[in-house]
C-alpha cells in the first residue's frame, strides 16, 4: 500500500484524517499545512491520530511517503509557481505526484498525465443521448441521497459512514461523492457534465440518468449512495448556492429511497424549519428527507458583509447532541449526529431497517 | 374480506399480483402458500400475519370496486365533439381479389363483397364531420379502406384535395391499406406526393401468399405485387422505404418460409412487417396452428427474450416478433406505477368508440373501427345524417357493465383485452358471448404477467 502525503492540507479536508482508516489503496502518513497556525489548529483537533504527521515542513513531511497528492482550493493563496516548486521538489525526492481534479484544472499543463489525476476517467465521461430515448429510465436499485445546506454540514462524513456500514454487511455499494477525493475511498467523482452550464438542466438530468442506468446495469450494485455537492437552496438573497442546481439534477436522475439532510448546528431550532426543508426536498428535488444529521459546525453571517458572507464555527463532535428542537409533533424528523458513536449507530440501523423491512414490489 | 389477487409461480420464485394496486409482489414460498390458502378459503384472512404485513404496506387490501364504469363516460360527449383522432373512409366495397380468409368472403358474420362505392358527397360529409370534431388534435389522420380502396382512386384524390382545403393550417396524415395489385405509376406518384403511409397486405413468399390471396379468376396475386414493388423501389426509393406490410398468418402456412421471406428477401429485408393471426370464424375459439408453427414461433419468442436480457443482438431476432418488445415494456411500466384503484373501474379493453379510428362505410354509417361487423346494428354508432348515437356509444364504451358482477371481482380487470366486438350479439350486446371469451382473455393476461415476472427475475431492465 502506498504511503500518501497531502499538500496543501486545510481544515476543509479534515475528513481525510477523520476517516483515514477507510482510505483504500493508500496509507495517509502526512498532512502538510501552509503555516504553523494551521498546523496547531489541526493538531489540536486531530493530534490524537498519531499515525498521521501534521506539519508545515514540506521536506520532512514527505520523507516517509511514496506519493504526494496535490489539492487546490480557491480560498488558499498559493500561486502556481509555488505549486510548481513543490512538485519539482517532490520529484527530486523521488516521490510520485497525484493531483486532485481541481488542482489539475488550476495548474493545467500538457505534461500532466491523465493517470496522475484522481478519478479523471469518471469526470471526463461522455454520455451520448439517443434522440429516440429522451426520457428517464427506471433504475431499480435502492438509492440514498445525502444533501446539505452548505459547507461543513458533515455530508461527506455521512456518506462515508453509510457506505462503510453497508460494505461491512457485504453489500456492493456504488458511491458518488460530494468531495473530489472520494476516489481515495473507493467512490467516484460526479461526472463533469453535471456541472456543464452550457447544457440545459433537462439534458443534464437525462444524461445523469442514462449514465447511472448504464453503470448500474453493468456493475449491478446493491445500493447507490449519492452525496450532493453544494447547498440545496439559497440561504438568503445573496448566498444563492446556485439555487441548488447540482443537487436538483442529481436527485432527479434517480428515484431516492432514503434522503438524509445535513444541516448546521443550532442550539435551538423549531421543527417547522425542518418541515420547510422536507417539503422543499420532496417537491422540488423529488427526494424524501427521512433523517436529519446535525453538523458540529454552525454558521453566521460575517458582520461586515451585509449578510453576503458566511462564517463557520467548528465545535466539538458531540455539540449537536445538545440541539433543542421545539415544536416537535408525532412524525417529526429523526435527528442524528454522525460524529457521535451512539447516534451514528442508531441512524445506520434505522436506514438499514427502512431499506430491508419493506415489501418487494415491482 | 374480499381481497383480489392472483398467484404466479415461476420455476424459482413466487409472486402475487395484487389487483387493488395493479402491482406484482415478490413473496417467498410460505407467504405464497398462506395467501393461496386464504384464497381457497382454507384460512381466514384475519388470521393471516402475512396478509397483515402486506396490508400494512398498502397492498392486498379489501376490494373497493363497487361499480364498473369507464372513466371517460362523463366526458364522452366532449370526446365525440372535439377529440376524434382518426377517420377511416370505406371508399368502396369492391375488391379485385377474393382472399379465402377475408372477413368479407361470406365465411364471417359481416357483410360480403359488393359493388358499392362511397360517393363524394358522403365522403365530404364524413370529412366535415371529422374536422368539426377533431379541434383538440394537433394532427389529423385520414385513412382509406375498402374492399380494395385503390379501385376508387378518383374518390381518394378528391378527398385529399377536399381535406387540404378544409383543414388549411393543420397537419394532416393520410394512410391507406391496399392489396398492392393496383399500385401503378400514376397512383404511386400521387401517394408519394401526399406522403401517404401505405400498408400492403402480403402473406409471405409466392407459395404462402398465393395460397389465399387470389384474383377473382383464381390466379395468385403475388407476382403482380412483386412487379409493382420492384418498380416502386426503382423509381420511388424513398417512398418504397416507408411502405409497411401486413401478413396474415394461417394454420396451414409454412411459417419458416414466411419468416425467411420477410427477413432475407432483397426487396423486403429492411421493411416493417406486422403479423396478424387469421380471424377465427368462431370468435370464442382460438385458431389451432401446426406444431411446426408453434415450435418456430416459440423459438423466435425465446430469442426475443434473450435479446431483452442482453444476451443476443437485435439482428439475431426475427423482426416479426421484435415489435412485441415495446408492448411488454409498456405493460411492465404500467405495473410499476402501482395505481390505487377506487370504487369505480372498468376493464382495460375498450377504446372510446368513434374517437380512436372512426370508420364510415359507403352508406355513411359510423362504426368504432373497421374490424367490427357492418351488419351488426349494435355496432353501428351513428350515421352522418344524424351524428353519433350517444346511448349506443356509451353502451359500447361501458361494455364491462354487462358483466359487472363478474368484472368487479375479476383479478384480470386491468389486463382484460376484450372490447365490445367480443360481445356482438347483433341486436344486443351479449353477456353470454363476452363471458365465453373471458377464459382466453384471462389466460392471456396471466401469461403477460408471468412473462414480466420471469424477465425481471432474469435481469431484464425493461428499458431500451
Amino acid at each position: 500500500m502506498k504511503k500518501l502525503a497531502i499538500f496543501p492540507f486545510i481544515y476543509e479536508y479534515r475528513e481525510l484524517i477523520m476517516y483515514s482508516d477507510y482510505i483504500k489503496n493508500y496509507e495517509l502518513t502526512s498532512c502538510i499545512t501552509l503555516n504553523e497556525a494551521d498546523t496547531q489548529c489541526l493538531r489540536k483537533e486531530f493530534g490524537a491520530v498519531s499515525s498521521i504527521r501534521i506539519s508545515e515542513e514540506f521536506d520532512g513531511a514527505i520523507e516517509d511517503c511514496d506519493i504526494v497528492l496535490y489539492m487546490y482550493n480557491p480560498d488558499i493563496l498559493l500561486g502556481k509557481e509555488e505549486y510548481q516548486n513543490k512538485i519539482a521538489r517532490t520529484r527530486q525526492l523521488g516521490k510520485d505526484v497525484l493531483f486532485s481534479r481541481e488542482c489539475h484544472e488550476y495548474l493545467y499543463s500538457e505534461e500532466m498525465k491523465e493517470n496522475s489525476i484522481l478519478d479523471a476517467g469518471n469526470w471526463n465521461i461522455n454520455i451520448f443521448l439517443d434522440e429516440k430515448v429522451q426520457y428517464l429510465k427506471s433504475i431499480e436499485i435502492p438509492a440514498i441521497g445525502i444533501m446539505g445546506l452548505g459547507r461543513f454540514c458533515n455530508k461527506f462524513c455521512t456518506e462515508l459512514e453509510v457506505c462503510e456500514f453497508f460494505k461491512a454487511k457485504g453489500y456492493k455499494v456504488l458511491h458518488f461523492g460530494s468531495k473530489e477525493w472520494v476516489n481515495l475511498y473507493g467512490g467516484r467523482l460526479i461526472p463533469g457534465f453535471i456541472f456543464e452550464r452550457s447544457v440545459s438542466v433537462t439534458t443534464r438530468i437525462l444524461k445523469w440518468n442514462q449514465y447511472l442506468f448504464d453503470v448500474c446495469n453493468k456493475e449491478q450494485p446493491d445500493l447507490v449512495i449519492i452525496g450532493m455537492p453544494g447547498g440545496i437552496m439559497p440561504l438568503n438573497n445573496k448566498i444563492l448556492n446556485d439555487y441548488g442546481e447540482v443537487p436538483f439534477i442529481l436527485a432527479n436522475g434517480i428515484k431516492m429511497d432514503i434522503g438524509i439532510l445535513c444541516a448546521f448546528f443550532y442550539e435551538q431550532v423549531d421543527e417547522k424549519y425542518f418541515d420547510e426543508y422536507r417539503n422543499y426536498c420532496k417537491y422540488k428535488m423529488n427526494c424524501p428527507v427521512d433523517f436529519i444529521n446535525i453538523s458540529n459546525t454552525s454558521c453566521r453571517f460575517n458582520l461586515d458583509s451585509q449578510e453576503s458572507i458566511l462564517e463557520y464555527l467548528h465545535y466539538k463532535n458531540n455539540i449537536s447532541n445538545y440541539t433543542v428542537i421545539t415544536g416537535k409533533v408525532e412524525g417529526s424528523s429523526e435527528i442524528y449526529n454522525i460524529l457521535d458513536e451512539n447516534s451514528r449507530k442508531k441512524l445506520l440501523t434505522r436506514i438499514y431497517e427502512q431499506l430491508t423491512s419493506g415489501v418487494s414490489v415491482f | 374480506m374480499n381481497i383480489i389477487f392472483k398467484g404466479i409461480k415461476t420455476p424459482k420464485h413466487y409472486y402475487i399480483y395484487d389487483r387493488g394496486r395493479n402491482a406484482i409482489l415478490e413473496v417467498d414460498a410460505e407467504e405464497y402458500e398462506e395467501l393461496e390458502n386464504i384464497q381457497n378459503g382454507n384460512l381466514k384472512s384475519i388470521e393471516s400475519k402475512v396478509l397483515e404485513r402486506y396490508q400494512h404496506y398498502g397492498f392486498l387490501k379489501e376490494n373497493t370496486v363497487t361499480k364498473i364504469e369507464h372513466p371517460c363516460t362523463h366526458a364522452l360527449k366532449h370526446y365525440l365533439s372535439n377529440h376524434l383522432e382518426k377517420l377511416t373512409l370505406q371508399v368502396t366495397q369492391r375488391c379485385n381479389l377474393r382472399c379465402e380468409y377475408c372477413i368479407y368472403s361470406g365465411n364471417y358474420d359481416t357483410r360480403t363483397h359488393s359493388e358499392l362505392d362511397m360517393d363524394f358527397d358522403t365522403a365530404k360529409r364524413a370529412i366535415d364531420f371529422y374536422l368539426n370534431a377533431s379541434n383538440e388534435l394537433d394532427e389529423l389522420t385520414v385513412a382509406f379502406y375498402g374492399g380494395e380502396p385503390l379501385l376508387n382512386i378518383e374518390l381518394i384524390r378528391k378527398c385529399v384535395v377536399y381535406v387540404y382545403e378544409k383543414s388549411f393550417g393543420r397537419r394532416v396524415v393520410f394512410s391507406i391499406t391496399t392489396n398492392g395489385t393496383l399500385l401503378n405509376e400514376n397512383t404511386v406518384s400521387f401517394l408519394e406526393e401526399h406522403k401517404f403511409n401505405v400498408m400492403i397486405s402480403l402473406d409471405g413468399s409466392q407459395k404462402e401468399h398465393d395460397t389465399y390471396r387470389k384474383f377473382q379468376n383464381g390466379k395468385g396475386s403475388f407476382k403482380v405485387i412483386q412487379e409493382n414493388l420492384r418498380r416502386i423501389k426503382e423509381k420511388h426509393p424513398e417512398f418504397f422505404k416507408k411502405i409497411s406490410y401486413n401478413s396474415v398468418l394461417n394454420p396451414e402456412n409454412d411459417y419458416q418460409n414466411i419468416k425467411d421471406y420477410f427477413e432475407k428477401d432483397d426487396l423486403l429485408a429492411s421493411a416493417d412487417v406486422f403479423t396478424n393471426i387469421v380471424e377465427s370464424e368462431d370468435l370464442t375459439q382460438d385458431i389451432q396452428f401446426s406444431e411446426t408453427f408453434s415450435l418456430i414461433n416459440k423459438f423466435d419468442y425465446l430469442k426475443l427474450c434473450l435479446f431483452m436480457l442482453g444476451k443476443l443482438d437485435e439482428e439475431d431476432v426475427s423482426k416479426l416478433v421484435l415489435v412485441k418488445r415495446s408492448f411488454i415494456y409498456e405493460r411492465y411500466h404500467q405495473i410499476t406505477k402501482k395505481a390505487e384503484i377506487g370504487d369505480t373501474c372498468h376493464p382495460g379493453g375498450p377504446c372510446i368508440p368513434g374517437t380512436r379510428r372512426l370508420f364510415v362505410n359507403v352508406q355513411g354509417y359510423m362504426f368504432p373501427c373497421e374490424r367490427v361487423s357492418e351488419t351488426s346494428p349494435v355496432m353501428a354508432i351513428g350515421h352522418l345524417d344524424s351524428g353519433f348515437d350517444i346511448k349506443k356509444v356509451n353502451s359500447l364504451l361501458n361494455i364491462g357493465k354487462i358483466t359487472e358482477d363478474l368484472c368487479k371481482n375479476c383479478w384480470a380487470l386491468f389486463h382484460c383485452n376484450q372490447c365490445a366486438q367480443k360481445a356482438d350479439g347483433k341486436d344486443h350486446l351479449s353477456r353470454e358471448l363476452k363471458v365465453k371469451h373471458c377464459p382466453i382473455s384471462k389466460g392471456q393476461a396471466f401469461m403477460n404477467l408471468k412473462e414480466i415476472c420471469i424477465l425481471k427475475e432474469l435481469g431484464c431492465t425493461f428499458e431500451r
